[in-house]
């Protein structure tokens, strides 16, 4: 029977108090790991064929009967306010349907500062003017080039610092700087612990825009009939589309359903309900047609959201035998005309034991696009400022930057004061520095020491860095599943979830074929309908292999149930001396010869199917539950060009029990790839004279490619957690990209010398704080301006 | 959001958008050079030619092109071939492919600075496509150019990239400023080949219609590109709006006289057009001898990424010419090189580059040398 | 600066001035698909992408870009792979188009699309026809690259997800598959239903890879080489 509880749940570093329902878990404790058929193994994908074939439909392949096509037109001010849209000539061209502004929408909120979906002021470069439908792409994409937009140009500010000045233009009569939105935390006393502290560093750190550039764009297909909307979406959450999409209509959500088979990533930027989908509807419903709205690369990269530039400013204060007293960052993060920090400070408040700690994020607004969630929002941002000024921090005390944070560990979470249900930073340390063979690279000179007389005559600078992921990924309810154990013995687990390509079919299948005892091949798994199947949660915060996976378990277990009571009845055996065995074989216990298989026991019951349900159990209010992990990288610089080459990573993670190794392993190195792209390539790069996004495109924003790729070495801690949910399982999809870009900075920092400030390290940069260091283009101190290079220093 | 319209597109434009076809109202595939020529001279309104396409289509998929008539030349044969020509040198049609450029043997050893800035752009599926006349023939790729700004590349009245207070990314370093060509204008010229081109003397040979006949012109790449800014009608190079490049010359090897090489630096270590790039062509003086640094006979020296063309660096080359190419020499040179540049704001970084890549491009070259010396 | 001089029109120099072309909105091109023949006109400016999509209903080529910047719709003309984005059908005329849809024949996977799921070269799965095609396009001119080659081949075709390693482990097992019609090499390894967890660590290593330093390690390791 279900019953309601209250529990804390924890999602990207923000902690809520929730009501759940409790059920009863029918799993019992899973075997020893050796006895596992299927989980912990690395098990190919399960719709694999489908994405090699080309047969898996994504959103952008969605072609419906009479489906007319819509445009976006898009500001191309960063902030202006529209005087006038003249729509006869786009209208009269042949074959456009519609166009909607913001004098012809319907009045729908959008956002909690007051804006409707199309607005008289546009605030960024790529807000939404207008839409256009027309019966095919290339006729809306005239129509929308043929709108006549009379533009009254504002002041604009698209830099996060020139924002925050006292005369900055206003983004929103708010203003920019939203105190009144800031996360505020606080422990002990932050003022004394600096006081007390021998030693004190600090720095100002400077993080890039980053875009997630998913392959697929961001789009829909909204099927608006008389008694139901059908939405197709690019998304990483069914139920939080359904949702909004009903709210914002007007609609009962037994009426909406969303459809999403396969994305083509979404690393956080899909995590609900966007306007094209919200345009799409308007239009659908007054077409009475299929609408599709879906973004080309250039609107992916004004306006479909992005990770925020950060500005923070971070004090260590530690005893002269490295423990610290306090940690104070201030962090201002440049959301955009709308949207919300990242836990920038999660970091600081989370990783290390310090009884003085403070931080404070702020939203700044700048005339630039929303920002939106990105893989380890605010964690990716703030590892970097503490992890470097750590390094610095163990440099200033002559400590391994390892035996700093050793120091430093803690077994209880600090916030709560709660032990950790599991922790395996320790052996991460330990494994990735054997890995990396940390000691004896360590032991190589910086740049400056004195140079070997055979050098040759330009040196390239070598150094290894390392720094350590902590993360949430304890997941939770709500989850829910179903699994159906067919009469021919198969079965099919349903949820209404998503995969958004990290596997979770596959790791859903495992979860399901184990606990069933049957062949993974006879378990298939029904996903991405949320007229499907019952509620599953957003695929974010890496939480959804440790709230659906649990849900699946239990499930499958409740079907186990009911298959023993069955057997029990035909083989007239009290159902407790039964066992289901694989290959989905129920014998009585001791007695193998006596049993029955599953597709024998179906003939008997007709058609019957047998329903196990499951829901995901709350975590354990006692424990606190985090993933951990350590990253190594050995960088290489070349002092003339300003190259910063990555010749290896190394990433040690704690994620609980590994279902997939093959999967995990691959969400791993996804994660370093993108970590390394926000170390070395990545930028948004705004005009500030024409507020303009410069390189909205995958020419100038630069994603590593094949080439830009080092040795990538992964390995797991392993270890099941014994206290989060029923599989022992914590979630990993965050955890790989956070470290990296901080070990990439650190390892720079032990190659030159110079700590870093800002990323990312591109040549530029890196030639100019060389030079403004002292070093040379032959990778020597220049003896004059030696001075300038004491490390520690801000700038 | 934008939209350029070419001119001479029929009134009511809009309306002449063929349903499903973005890239063009009409298409044309001539049947031979005349007939290219003649209705780039005739037709009305004009027609655009296309061969790989790789860089119109991504124009008119930024709104920066517009055609109202494609005139498909890709099958010509008289555009077509690679081979040695009647002066003792090699022809490359304007037809022949990046990919086919850089495949290896494909081009004879003295042109290798050719074959490795063929090798160095684009990607491979870029190269299948991309020919070496539209190559010569493309765009900037100017931030601000395709993103729509304000450029006079694009008739607009002023280049946004030169805004005060803009630090437009990856500009140019020479040749922008107040009386020189490419005053007021940021934007530097994209092509790798064309770099290695200017370094072998090559000639682009140009053909037009004219009365009753076929006209031919060939243009030493060094003034091909002239680093102007034209209004943006005529785009980069010395080509006449009715004019198709045919093919490209290189003049005769010599026995081992010239040896080449085209080195390219970027963030991304593929598909990117250059932060700055080099093409070295030099000829040697005889060998002194063992433990001799060799001594360089002449030199061209070219940089691509710093100008709107490719940038000839004359006063190294003459430094160069009899002097003995040691470490001291070439970085020398590598200072020599930056002489009288002028960054602008986004670009001043670039002048370590070029320090770098021509000191390190000479001394490969020495190496080279001294290797193949001590092989003899 | 320049030489100039003067043919008369016409190779055979009858001086006929040649008629000018006759431009066509719709274009009349005949195609072979994946084996199976095209006849019909498609409007001027059509993408080959495009047409393939939305013509012909082949939605396995992706469009991540439209203008020549990801791979995703990278598809083989005459032998050589291209961005269909960029390339106007009417000028494929008589061209030979191979897509990801023509590689299996009925339910047997092509050796590539075998290769791409043992080694787990996909994440996402968007970029993975392109990515595929890639590999093909290599393999029919090079059966036996080398991890540079292969590196150098996949240079155009971008992955967010991060599959790189796997992506070039997969196109090295898939020559090795091809060149011993039936063997596997890696097989045992990464489609190890029931290996032993430890044994994961080959899983990210195709033949020419290495294995990662596992001292002691639970879960998996895997070592990737260098590309």
């Amino acid at each position: 029977m279900p019953r309601l509880v209250k529990t804390q749940f924890e999602f990207e570093g923000r902690v809520q108090e929730r009501y759940v329902v409790v059920e009863d878990d029918p799993a019992g404790p899973l075997p020893e790991e050796g006895a596992l058929r299927y989980v912990g193994r690395p098990v190919p994908r399960v719709d694999g064929w489908e994405k090699v074939t080309g047969r898996a439909r994504y959103t952008h392949d969605v072609r419906l009967p009479g489906m007319v096509y819509a445009v976006v037109v898009r500001s191309p001010y960063p902030h202006a306010r529209i005087r006038a849209i003249r729509t006869a000539g786009a209208l009269a061209i042949p074959g456009v349907l519609a166009v909607l502004t913001h004098e012809n929408c319907p009045p729908i909120p959008w956002g909690r500062e007051g804006d409707r979906v199309l607005n008289p002021v546009v605030r960024y470069h790529g807000d939404e003017v207008a839409v256009v439908a027309a019966r095919d792409l290339a006729t809306a994409r005239a129509a929308a080039a043929a709108l006549e937009v009379e533009y009254e140009p504002l002041p604009f500010v698209v830099d996060l610092e020139e924002a925050m000045k006292p005369d900055a233009p206003p983004v929103r009569p708010q203003g920019n700087v939203r105190w009144d939105r800031a996360s505020r935390y606080s422990r002990g006393d932050v003022e004394e612990g600096l006081r007390r502290a021998a030693v004190v560093v600090e720095g100002t750190f400077r993080t890039p825009v980053q875009l997630h550039n998913c392959m697929e764009t961001h789009g829909s297909v909204v099927d608006w009939q008389q008694d139901r909307v059908t939405i197709y979406d690019s998304t990483q959450h069914l139920f939080g589309v359904r949702d909004r999409f009903a709210q914002l209509f007007g609609l009962p959500v037994h009426r909406v359903r969303v459809v999403k088979e396969h994305m083509g990533g979404g690393f956080g930027s899909k995590n609900g309900l966007h306007k094209y989908t919200v345009l799409a509807g308007i239009l659908s419903r007054q077409l009475g047609r299929p609408v599709r709205c879906v973004l080309d690369r250039e609107e992916e990269n004004l306006a479909a959201g992005n990770r925020h530039s950060t500005l923070q400013r971070l004090r260590l204060g530690a005893t002269a035998d490295g423990r610290l007293v306090a940690i104070d960052l201030e962090a201002y993060a440049a959301v955009g005309v709308l949207g919300s920090a990242g836990s920038i400070g999660g970091p600081a408040r989370q990783l290390y034991a310090c009884p003085n700690v403070r931080t404070v994020e702020v939203p700044v607004h700048t005339n630039t696009g929303p920002a939106s969630a990105f893989r380890a929002p605010g964690y990716v941002e703030g590892t970097v400022a503490l992890e470097v000024l750590m390094d610095e921090l163990a440099g200033r005390l002559g400590l391994d930057p390892i035996e700093l944070r050793l120091r430093n560990y803690t077994e209880v979470d600090p916030i709560s004061g709660r032990p950790y249900s599991s922790k395996g930073l320790r052996q991460a340390y330990a494994l990735g520095a054997a890995m990396a063979g940390w000691d004896a690279k360590r032991g190589r000179v910086a740049a400056g020491a004195a140079t070997e007389p055979d050098e040759p005559a330009r040196r390239r600078l070598r150094g290894i860095g390392m720094a350590s992921q902590i993360w949430g990924g304890a997941g939770g309810p709500p989850a829910q599943a179903e699994v159906r154990v067919h009469p021919d013995g198969t079965a099919t687990v349903v949820t209404a979830g998503q995969d958004i390509g990290t596997g979770t079919r596959t790791v859903l299948a495992q979860i399901a074929a184990e606990e069933l005892a049957l062949p993974l091949e006879r378990v298939r798994v029904q996903l991405g309908d949320t007229d499907g199947g019952p509620y599953a949660p957003i695929s974010a915060g890496s939480m959804t292999v440790p709230s659906m996976g649990p849900a699946v378990r239990s499930a499958a277990a409740d079907a186990v149930r009911q298959i023993l009571e069955l057997a029990g009845g035909l083989l007239e055996v009290d159902p407790r001396d039964l066992e289901l065995v694989p290959p989905g074989r129920v014998q009585v216990k001791g007695a193998p010869d006596r049993g029955v298989g599953l597709a024998e026991l179906g003939k008997t019951l007709g058609q019957y199917v047998i329903v196990g349900r499951g829901s995901r159990g709350p975590n354990p209010d006692e424990y606190a539950i985090h993933t951990f992990g350590a990253q190594f990288a050995e960088v290489e610089v070349d002092p003339a060009t300003g190259e910063v080459r990555v010749l290896d990573l190394w990433a040690v993670h704690d994620i609980g029990r590994v279902v997939n190794p093959l999967t995990a392993s691959a969400q791993m190195e996804g994660g370093m790839i993108q970590g390394l792209g926000f170390a070395l390539l990545e930028e948004r790069v705004m005009d500030p004279v024409s507020g303009r996004v410069l390189n909205p495109n995958l020419e100038n924003y630069r994603v590593p490619t094949v080439a830009d790729i080092p040795r990538l070495h992964v390995a797991f801690t392993g270890e099941p957690d014994p206290h989060g949910n029923n599989l022992g399982v914590k979630g990993a999809g965050e955890p790989p990209i956070i470290p990296t870009a901080a070990a990439i900075a650190n390892a720079f920092y032990h190659a030159t010398g110079i700590p870093v400030r800002e990323l990312p390290l591109s040549r530029d940069r890196v030639l100019a704080l060389l030079r403004r260091h002292g070093i040379g283009p032959d990778g020597r101190r220049q003896p004059s301006r030696a001075g300038a290079a004491e490390g520690g220093e801000d700038r | 959001m934008r939209d350029v319209q070419e001119p001479g597109a029929p009134p009511g434009a809009p309306a002449a958008v063929a349903p499903g076809a973005p890239g063009g109202a009409a298409y044309a595939r001539v049947q031979s050079l005349e007939q290219a020529l003649r209705a780039l001279a005739e037709a009305s309104p004009p027609p655009v030619a296309l061969a790989g396409g790789t860089d119109l289509f991504s124009l008119i998929h930024q709104g920066r092109a517009r055609p109202a008539r494609l005139m498909d030349i890709g099958r010509l044969e008289a555009l077509a071939g690679l081979g040695p020509d009647a002066e003792g040198g090699w022809r490359v049609g304007a037809l022949a492919t990046l990919a086919e450029l850089a495949r290896p043997g494909a081009l004879p050893p003295a042109y290798r600075a050719l074959a490795q800035a063929a090798a160095a752009s684009a990607t491979p599926a870029l190269r299948n496509r991309a020919t070496l006349g539209g190559n010569l023939e493309q765009q900037v790729r100017c931030w601000f150019f395709r993103t729509g700004l304000p450029c006079l590349l694009a008739g607009d009245n002023h280049c946004a990239c030169a805004a005060p207070g803009t630090a437009g990314p990856f500009q140019a370093v020479f040749g922008h400023r107040a009386g020189e060509p490419g005053a007021g204008c940021g934007a530097v010229h994209p092509s790798d080949p064309a770099v290695a081109l200017v370094a072998l003397d090559a000639q682009v040979e140009l053909a037009r219609w004219t009365e009753g006949g076929l006209a031919r012109r060939r243009v030493p790449a060094g003034s091909y590109f002239p680093g102007r800014v034209d209004g943006g009608r005529r785009g980069l190079t010395a080509r006449e709006p009715g004019e198709l490049v045919v093919a490209v010359h290189l003049p005769p090897a010599g026995e081992g006289a010239w040896s080449s090489l085209y080195r390219k630096v970027t963030d991304r270590q593929a598909w990117q057009f250059a932060l700055v790039s080099l093409a070295v062509a030099v000829r040697w003086q005889e060998w002194e001898g063992p433990g001799a640094a060799p001594v360089v006979g002449g030199a061209r020296l070219v940089l691509g990424g710093v100008a709107l063309k490719p940038w000839r660096l004359e006063a190294v080359e003459a430094w160069l010419e009899g002097r003995a190419l040691d470490e001291g020499a070439a970085r020398r040179a590598g200072e020599l090189a930056v002489d009288g540049a002028d960054p602008l704001p986004g670009s001043r970084f670039k002048l370590e580059l070029i320090r770098a890549l021509v000191a390190d491009a000479l001394l490969e070259l020495a190496a080279e040398r001294r290797a193949q010396a001590a092989a003899r | 600066m320049s030489s100039g001089w003067k043919e008369p029109a016409g190779a055979g120099g009858g001086g006929a001035a040649p008629a000018l072309p006759v431009f066509q909105s719709q274009v009349p091109v005949e195609l072979d698909v994946n084996g199976e023949r095209w006849v019909g006109e498609v409007p001027a400016g059509l993408t080959l992408a495009a047409f393939l999509r939305d013509r012909l209903g082949l939605t396995g080529t992706k469009i991540g870009c439209g203008e020549g910047n990801c791979g995703a719709c990278s598809v083989i003309v005459d032998g050589r792979l291209v961005y269909s984005c960029l390339v106007p059908v009417a000028s494929c005329d008589g061209s030979r188009v191979e897509t990801v849809e023509g590689l299996a024949q009925g339910d047997r996977l092509h050796p590539i699309q075998e290769a791409f799921i043992a080694e787990d070269a996909l994440q996402c799965g968007f970029c993975t026809p392109g990515q595929i095609m890639a590999v093909k396009a290599l393999l029919d001119q090079e059966p036996h690259p080398t991890r540079e080659q292969v590196v150098a081949a996949l240079s155009g075709n971008l992955c967010r997800c991060g599959a790189y390693l796997r992506i070039v482990n997969a196109a090295l097992r898939a020559a090795a598959m091809l060149a011993e019609p039936g063997a596997d090499p890696g097989a045992g390894a990464a489609s190890g239903r029931g290996a032993r967890g430890q044994d994961a660590a080959a899983s990210g290593d195709g033949p020419a890879g290495r294995r990662g330093e596992e001292g002691g390690v639970r879960g998996a390791t895997t070592g990737q080489d260098p590309v």
